[in-house]
């Protein structure tokens, strides 16, 4: 067993500073103590097997990560072979890591105002100012129809069926990004 | 075996903006009022906008969706075809929301004249004119007056919260294109307001806001509404509504989730107010004999007409910073140039652009708004330098027709906590909605470009198969209002057809859903509904028709 929980310790270590290296401006994973928070994280959604289920996945992806040659090949496989498992371990991980004071202190490096929290403090900015005319428009664009003044529209440049299903095919491949906004449906939780 | 509580003037199934503001409403005329809520109260300090674990917490215990949170008193939605969004509890979708609040405008009210392939309201722009002054002063608004592009409106309550660095790149390049832009009106103030505080712009209006600046439900309505006498009871999850032979509704059925006891509510009138999913959910599980498509629907128009609005999201990254983690998250501001038809562009009704923000480090790390995911790898940190501070976030809000097909039902499969079967939803575009929806987009990217940005990413939300799957804020026409029994399932006044003393105030009457946040149309046309019925209560009481 004490075997298996270093293996674990391991390849947890090696997976998330794989993911998020050390360079000059920010820690490693490991240096700003994300892993074990994300383990823990990875514990809350996936259960008590869902640790193990990522370190078989990265044995048969190449691993073990710890002890493979080239790390990055094997996480690579992980990402393109089980992406569920690895968008858990993503998330897991990204948002443990820009919670950690250390990264906190490197992203105030870079010049930002950047709070721990959102609150107490908030932010600071200036406020709406009425004489910015970036702030208050001077523009007079923009119109409305009264209620009064709503007549029928010419119909002719629509398609013979407007509230026919649409052809969804014609978008496939449009969509370039699946935003966090788009997540969450029973399928995608379930898996 | 179901208790039976002492008999009420009327039970308020839901305690989000509709529920509060009826609450409110008729415990002042001195109505004994039972609002019955399956959530719990949130209170400030229980939010996580304190908590270092602040990004994690919004995307999982905090998140929009109730089926990511998988809570107790929440209920499952069944659907691949979006991802409904919305919260069980004190405040219900004003607990967790972006408080934008541009209103209808009058062609939204008039779209069986405008085209015919959707219906007029039976009511008018002006006909709502002044409840939406009242729901604005009761909410507090921030905003800036004269805008062109819509009926006079003011006096705000406060001036707009801080546009920032990112609002300025986006006034200029309207301004570069020509197009209308206007501070977005919103329901969080900047300063001080009805002893509430100005926002100090943490960012994170998407888990409510524990100063209380932004306008939740439980914090500007309930306290209120209590005081004037209304009971309200949290945890507490309706089963069903009750009536008698003669069709009218003798209360609901609840279960206490505290106790796991089945209590029976007897009131004078029921209002259900649990938004366009549960409202018609309810609806469905009260089927009987006499009532076998379900209460209030001859009309067979319930759960039916669903409007999300056609969404899509763009994000770009540009020179200039932006502070896209400061502030509120949406929006600074909002552009109508595009808002009312013009079938030129071969499809009926409009599009709104909405500048937003992006929350925190890790959330702009994970992809953001749009899936514009940093890499992991030695690449990483050198994407985050580049992008963060950066981003600008474009929404883009069209307004779908509504259809019968899309949906409410009752899942054949899915069931809550309680045992009582989740709603089913089936939402798909139509063809005028995607050449909307793509209309909106390339604006969107236009916008981007006028800004000089040096990454563009669209995030049309359509599956890799290219059908659209929202997610959807907006519960929108599920048990539309009319002149017609036959093709509505309420009135003017919000009463059911079928059942007398039955009433709707919640989402689900709207007609339909514009290309704007409805919230603030929404509590405008509770203010209304609820002041008639508080004003012919000994009417309404007794009604067995329509009350005209």
């Amino acid at each position: 067993m004490e075997g298996q929980a270093h293996d674990l310790a391991a390849e947890l270590a090696a997976l998330c500073d794989t993911m998020l290296p050390g360079d000059a401006r920010f820690p490693s994973a490991t240096a700003a103590g994300a892993h074990g928070v994300a383990a823990d994280r990875i514990r809350a959604r996936a259960g008590e097997a869902g640790l193990d289920r990522v370190i078989e996945a990265m044995r048969a992806c190449g691993g073990p990560l710890a002890s493979a040659a080239d790390r990055t090949a094997v996480v690579r496989a992980f990402e393109t072979q089980h992406p569920e498992l690895f968008g858990l371990v993503r998330l897991a991980l990204f948002t443990a890591y820009y919670e950690s004071p250390a990264v906190i202190r490197a992203i105030r490096a870079l010049g930002h105002v950047y709070n721990a929290a959102p609150q107490p403090a908030g932010y600071d900015m200036p406020p709406f100012d009425p004489d910015d005319p970036l702030h208050a428009p001077r523009h007079r664009r923009g119109s409305y129809v009264p209620t009064a003044e709503v007549r029928r529209v010419d119909l002719s440049p629509l398609p013979p069926d407007p509230l026919a299903p649409e052809d969804y095919r014609q978008e496939q491949g449009t969509a370039t990004g699946r935003g966090l906004l788009s997540t969450g449906t029973r399928e995608e939780v379930r898996r | 075996m179901t208790a039976a509580r002492d008999r009420v003037d009327v039970v308020v199934v839901g305690a989000g903006p509709g529920g509060a503001i009826t609450s409110l409403v008729l415990a002042r005329k001195g109505l004994k009022v039972v609002c019955l809520e399956q959530g719990p109260w949130f209170r400030p300090e229980g939010r996580p906008h304190g908590r270092t674990d602040w990004e994690w917490q919004r995307l999982t215990r905090w998140s929009t969706s109730p089926n990511v949170r998988d809570l107790p008193h929440d209920y499952p939605v069944d659907s691949v075809d979006e991802s409904t969004l919305m919260w069980n509890g004190v405040g219900g979708g004003t607990a967790i929301y972006t408080a934008t609040w541009p209103r209808y405008r009058p062609s939204d009210f008039r779209k069986g004249d405008e085209h015919g392939l959707a219906p007029n309201w039976p009511i008018t722009y002006e006909d709502l004119a002044p409840w939406f002054e009242i729901a604005d002063e009761a909410c507090g608004v921030g905003g800036w007056p004269g805008d062109p592009a819509m009926p006079p409106r003011g006096p705000f309550q406060t001036l707009p919260t801080a546009p920032g660095p990112l609002g300025q790149v986006a006034a200029a390049a309207f301004e570069k294109l020509g197009w209308h832009w206007w501070p977005m009106p919103v329901t969080i103030l900047a300063s001080e307001h009805d002893g509430r505080p100005g926002c100090n712009l943490c960012g994170n209006c998407q888990n409510g806001c524990p100063r209380g600046a932004m306008n939740d439900m439980a914090v500007t309505h309930w306290p209120k509404a209590i005081a004037a006498g209304a009971e309200l009871r949290t945890e507490c999850r309706v089963e069903r509504v009750e009536t008698d032979r003669e069709g009218r509704a003798t209360g609901v059925v609840y279960v206490d989730r505290n106790t796991g006891t089945r209590h029976f509510q007897p009131a004078e009138v029921v209002v259900l107010a649990a938004n366009g999913v549960g409202t018609p959910r309810l609806l469905l599980l009260s089927e009987s004999a006499r009532h076998p498509k379900g209460l209030a629907n001859s009309s067979d128009q319930v759960g039916r007409n669903l409007m999300h609005h056609t969404l899509g999201l763009v994000e770009c990254w540009v020179e200039p910073v932006t502070d896209s983690h400061k502030g509120i998250i949406s929006a600074v501001a909002i552009c109508e140039e595009f808002a009312e038809t013009d079938t030129r562009r071969g499809f009926v009704n409009g599009v709104t652009l909405h500048v937003v923000r992006m929350n925190g480090a890790g959330y702009q790390a994970l992809g953001s708004h749009s899936g514009n995911v940093a890499p992991w790898g030695a690449a990483h940190h050198d994407w985050f330098v580049r992008h963060f501070g950066h981003g600008v976030g474009i929404l883009v809000v069209g307004d779908d027709l509504p259809r019968p097909q899309n949906r409410v039902t009752l899942s054949p499969t899915l069931k809550d906590s309680s045992g009582l079967p989740a709603p089913h939803i089936a939402y798909q575009m139509c063809e005028n909605d995607r050449r909307l929806a793509n209309f909106g987009l390339d604006r969107a990217v236009e916008l981007a470009r006028a800004m000089g940005a040096w990454e563009i990413k669209v995030n049309a939300f359509r599956n890799p198969d290219g059908r659209y799957a929202p997610p959807a804020w907006h519960l929108l026409g599920t048990c539309r209002m009319g002149d017609d029994p036959a093709t509505s399932v309420v009135n003017q006044w919000h009463q059911s057809w079928d059942c007398p003393n039955l009433y709707i105030i919640d989402g689900s009457v709207m007609v339909t859903g514009a290309a704007i946040n409805p919230t603030s149309t929404i509590t405008a046309l509770a203010y209304r509904a609820a002041t008639r019925l508080a004003d012919r209560f000994d009417e309404a009481r007794r009604a067995t028709g329509p009350l005209v």
